[in-house]
């Protein structure tokens, strides 16, 4: 409980001092950061002493805010505190008082949402992000990213009303919005007006999270915005619909749903990107490929799968944030990708790309590799298994596409000291394998290197390397239509997904 | 079939009505207007629905009353500040987009958006 109140309370009032002493608003935040760290170490250390617990804030008893500690909580609180440290040093001294206090809050907000276990303290964490978040990525002021936030903000404002619907459907059923409660009040009994209820709150949750045909605002908000704004939002924002989704699965069955969901969000992400262009949407669509394998994961609704889930939404916001800070770092995220020939990228950048595409690729020694694999042993259908090899291949095929010219084909260039960020950052998750190793312990990890499973994972890659050999040129050629991403049809897909979601729930 | 039920039947086809305008209409300020329209009726459903027969405010040392459910008040109060901050943001955005291309029309300003981000990065 400590924990939780330390970290935000020293994102708060960091951002708040930032504002009011802009002069010293680097010391602050970096003040602030060293409190978050404090408040999950003591959140680790509690959580090692005595497992996962779930307490009641506040004296009212029932009516008091739920919070939970376990192993998804603190990958995700520990992400939000790695990414605060390397983004902070990649803006050092770049970015105005109102930048940072904005930064802190949308902090501050994420770290929440990790310990959040209250339908209606999640709904107003999300909806506290997104308004910070809308407010970051409008914040340069340029017309075509103040137009991104504006459909992001209309899609997410209808998205939370619908959030709110659901909840008075599953409120009148189980009278509690604390989860634990909810688990125990709602044991049994199937109603039409709950799963109504629950889908509505899944369609909610999921224009948050990334799923596609529900987030089609996410490509123009994550490519058009700054870049360490675009990484923050890639690599923590759009997993708090995500969180909320795993808080969800806790207290019903969604897992043929979500399965569902997550191989067609991983499959269709993956075409998208590999029909785009410009480095930054592409990384804007790998993301909501990525989303797929978290979503297979959760899906399995074993507690393995969920952790590996967490793992993957872990490993995934560092990777991400990686590559979306070395294209920005290097001035290129919204160059065509065919047109980089002539340009110099810094030594740094390239060192980030070449780590985060050997992640991204799940190539063994590198972190995505151990939750994958993870996944695959998890993962009980055989369809599921199998998409999530379609996906695989989608995410070898763009990664290459997209960092094979970027890293090969440019020149090279010295690197000054924001760039020094960015290769740090390059180390840090060239390193994070380790931590896969600390959570599985030795015989889990023994299991997940074996050849049984490197020869698939090896040869994916490959295959894609070599498809991408001999068809890059008619890959090029192609592009990605816009008409999926405006405004009025996202609306309408939005509402499309929303059937899907009932139709699952009811005939299954 | 009680009042309570059917007045919450309406509210939703409030949002139906909402959603309807947020999709057909080409005006921004007008797709703002059924935003709202939505986020209210929403609010009206959410109240009507956790409403049971009998319920008092919780005032007053008065004993062996059914007291309403102080949870969904907290609830309302948080969500109403909420759509008020979205309506605000939302109409600062849209007065940024109509002092600079002086349309409403979205198809023209999405139009006017894409050509300006091609044209500064090539």
């Amino acid at each position: 409980m400590i924990a939780l109140l330390l970290g935000v309370g020293a994102y708060l009032s960091g951002g708040i001092l930032s504002l009011l002493f802009t002069r010293h608003r680097y010391r602050f935040s970096l003040l602030s950061w060293v409190g978050a760290l404090t408040g999950i170490s003591l959140a680790v250390s509690g959580f090692l002493d005595s497992g996962s617990v779930v307490r009641t804030l506040g004296r009212w008893g029932i009516l008091g805010i739920e919070i939970k500690i376990d192993e998804t909580t603190l990958l995700f609180a520990g992400l939000v505190v790695i990414l605060n440290f390397f983004t902070l040093i990649y803006i050092r001294g770049s970015k105005k008082g109102s930048f940072y206090c904005l930064y802190n809050f949308l902090l501050a907000s994420t770290f929440s949402i990790a310990f959040s276990h209250d339908l209606f303290n999640l709904y107003v964490t999300i909806e506290f992000m997104s308004l910070v978040s809308i407010l970051l990525i409008g914040y340069e002021r340029k017309a075509y990213q103040i137009y991104a936030g504006a459909k992001y903000l209309i899609i997410s404002s209808l998205a939370m009303s619908l959030y709110l619907i659901g909840l008075g459907f599953v409120y009148r059923v189980g009278g509690n919005l604390g989860i634990r409660e909810l688990a125990r009040s709602l044991e049994g009994i199937e109603e039409f007006s709950l799963s109504l209820g629950l889908g509505l709150m899944v369609a909610g949750l999921a224009v948050k999270g990334g799923i596609f045909l529900f987030s089609m605002w996410l490509p123009d908000a994550h490519s058009y915005s700054a870049t360490v704004v675009s990484a923050l939002l890639s690599g923590m924002a759009v997993k708090s619909g995500l969180i909320g989704i795993i808080r969800l699965s806790e207290f019903v069955d969604l897992c043929q749903l979500l399965l569902v969901l997550g191989a067609l969000t991983g499959i269709a992400g993956g075409v998208f990107a590999l029909v785009s262009h410009r480095p930054k949407k592409i990384l804007a669509h790998s993301t909501i490929s990525q989303v797929g394998y978290i979503l297979l994961g959760i899906g399995t609704g074993t507690p393995a799968g969920i952790l590996a889930a967490s793992l993957h939404l872990f490993f995934h916001g560092l990777f991400k944030a990686l590559l979306f800070l070395s294209v920005g770092a290097a001035g290129i995220g919204g160059n065509d990708i065919e047109g980089v020939k002539e340009l110099s990228v810094p030594w740094t950048s390239k060192v980030g790309l070449l780590v985060g595409s050997v992640s991204i690729m799940a190539i063994p020694p590198f972190n995505k590799y151990f939750s994958k694999t993870l996944l695959a042993e998890h993962v009980n259908q055989e369809w599921a298994w199998f998409s999530m090899l379609v996906i695989g291949l989608g995410t070898a095929l763009y990664t290459l596409k997209l960092s094979w010219p970027l890293i090969v084909e440019t020149r090279t260039n010295g690197a000054d000291g924001r760039d020094i960020a960015v290769a740090a950052f390059a180390l840090a998750v060239g390193l994070s394998s380790f931590l896969a190793w600390v959570i599985l312990g030795n015989a889990e990890m023994a299991k997940l290197l074996s050849w049984h499973h490197l020869y698939v994972y090896l040869a994916i890659p490959i295959v894609g390397g070599l498809v991408l050999l001999g068809f890059r040129k008619n890959l090029n050629r192609l592009t990605a239509p816009y008409f999926p991403f405006s405004l009025e049809n996202s609306l309408v897909s939005l509402f499309t997904g929303f059937l899907v979601i009932e139709l699952v729930l009811i005939v299954f | 079939m009680s009042a309570n039920l059917i007045v919450s039947a309406i509210s939703i086809v409030i949002v139906c009505v909402g959603v309807i305008g947020l999709i057909l209409k080409r005006n921004l300020l007008l797709k703002l207007l059924s935003l709202n329209i939505v986020n209210t009726a929403t609010i009206l459903f959410f109240v009507l629905i956790v409403y049971k027969p009998g319920d008092r405010a919780p005032i007053g040392p008065v004993t062996g009353v059914q007291f309403a459910d102080p949870l969904p008040q907290a609830l309302v109060l948080t969500s109403i500040v909420i759509n008020f901050g979205v309506l605000a943001l939302s109409l600062l955005f849209t007065m940024v987009l109509v002092k600079r291309y002086h349309t409403l029309d979205l198809r023209k300003i999405e139009g006017f958006v894409k050509r300006e981000f091609e044209e500064e990065k090539s």
